[in-house]
C-alpha cells in the first residue's frame, strides 16, 4: 500500500491543486483520500486501488467545490448549454487511444505550449478538468471515468467532448 | 503536415490531430508538474502517506487488543441476558437482538460457550462497576 500511494501521490496532489487553486486545500484532500482508501480498501485487491483512489480524490475535490461554492451557477449553465450544436457532437473519446504510446508531437512540444495548455486545462469547469485527467492524462477508460465521477459513460463523453472544444479554442488563441 | 497544391486538410482530421497534441501535451505537462513540485509539498505528501499507512496499522493493533470476537460475542450475551433479567434495560429487545445475532455471526466456538460461568461473572462485574 505504501507503495502504492508513493506511486499516485504527486499526481493526485497536481490534479486536487489544479482543481482548488491552493496548495493547502489540495493537501487535505489528497491526505483525506489515502486515508479513506487505506481505512476502507486496504483489503481489496491491488488492481483496484488505483480506480478506487482517484474515484475518492475525484469525490473530495468534488465536495470541496460544494462546499466553496465555486461553481457558479453561470458556470454551471455555461457547463450545461455550451456547445450546443457542439461541432465535436460526434467526437468519439475513444479515438484518443492511439495516444497513450510515445507522440512524435511530445518531443517538440516547447515549455511554452506545454505551460499554455497547463493553465489551459486549469481554466476548465471542475467537470470537464476531472473528465478530461482521467481520461487523456490518467487513462482511465471511459466506464472507469464515469465510476470515478459517479456519473453516466454518456456525460462522461459530454464533459469530455467540451472539454477537448475549450482547450482546443483558448489554445488557438494563444498560437 | 503539408499538403499537395489545392488539397487541404479534413477539418475532422485537423481536430483530431489537434486533439491529440493537446492531450499528449497535457500528459507531458502534468508529468512535469509533478516532478516540479517543491521540497515541502514532497514532504507533507510523505507525512500524508505516513499518517494514514499508521493510522491503519494502529486500527488494526488495537483490535487485536480486544476480547476475541466470539468471547466479546458471548459475555455481550450473557451481559445483555443479565440486564433484561433485571429489568435494566428498557429496549432489551433490541439489545438481545444484537447480541444474538452477533454470537450467531461470529461463530462463537464450543467450549467458549460451555464457559458460562465466566463470562457470568464476568458479566456481574461489569454491573457491579457499573452501579458502583
Amino acid at each position: 500500500m505504501e507503495q502504492f500511494l508513493a506511486s499516485v501521490e504527486k499526481r493526485a496532489y497536481s490534479m486536487a491543486a489544479m482543481a482548488v487553486g491552493n496548495r493547502e486545500d489540495a493537501l487535505d484532500i489528497v491526505q483525506d483520500a489515502m486515508f479513506a482508501l487505506v481505512r476502507r480498501y486496504r483489503h481489496k485487491p491491488r488492481a483496484q486501488w488505483r480506480p478506487l483512489f482517484f474515484t475518492i480524490l475525484n469525490n473530495r475535490i468534488t465536495d470541496w467545490h460544494r462546499r466553496h461554492k465555486t461553481v457558479s451557477r453561470w458556470q454551471l449553465l455555461r457547463e450545461k448549454f455550451a456547445g450546443g450544436g457542439d461541432e465535436d457532437d460526434d467526437f468519439d473519446p475513444g479515438s484518443l487511444e492511439d495516444t497513450t504510446g510515445p507522440q512524435p508531437e511530445q518531443g517538440v512540444i516547447s515549455r511554452y505550449t506545454l505551460d499554455a495548455i497547463e493553465a489551459a486545462v486549469c481554466r476548465l469547469p471542475p467537470r470537464q478538468q476531472q473528465a478530461f485527467l482521467l481520461r487523456c492524462v490518467e487513462g482511465f477508460d471511459i466506464a472507469e471515468t464515469a465510476s470515478a465521477m459517479s456519473c453516466s459513460a454518456g456525460s462522461v463523453k459530454t464533459h469530455l467532448s467540451r472539454a477537448l472544444v475549450a482547450l482546443r479554442t483558448q489554445l488557438e488563441e494563444v498560437r | 503536415m503539408k499538403f499537395p497544391r489545392g488539397q487541404t486538410e479534413d477539418p475532422k482530421d485537423r481536430r483530431l490531430r489537434e486533439q491529440q497534441k493537446i492531450v499528449a501535451g497535457a500528459r507531458k505537462a502534468m508529468a512535469q508538474r509533478d516532478e516540479a513540485l517543491d521540497g515541502e509539498t514532497r514532504s507533507r505528501l510523505r507525512r500524508a502517506r505516513s499518517a494514514a499507512l499508521e493510522e491503519a496499522a494502529n486500527a488494526g493493533s488495537a483490535a487485536g487488543r480486544w476480547l476475541p470476537v466470539g468471547v466479546a460475542g458471548v459475555a455481550a450475551t450473557v451481559v445483555v441476558a443479565l440486564l433484561v433479567g433485571r429489568g435494566e434495560v428498557s429496549q432489551s429487545a433490541e439489545v438481545a437482538l444484537l447480541a444474538d445475532a452477533w454470537l450467531l455471526e461470529e461463530d462463537a466456538e464450543l467450549e467458549m460457550i460451555e464457559d458460562v460461568e465466566f463470562y457470568q461473572w464476568l458479566a456481574e462485574e461489569a454491573l457491579d462497576g457499573h452501579s458502583s
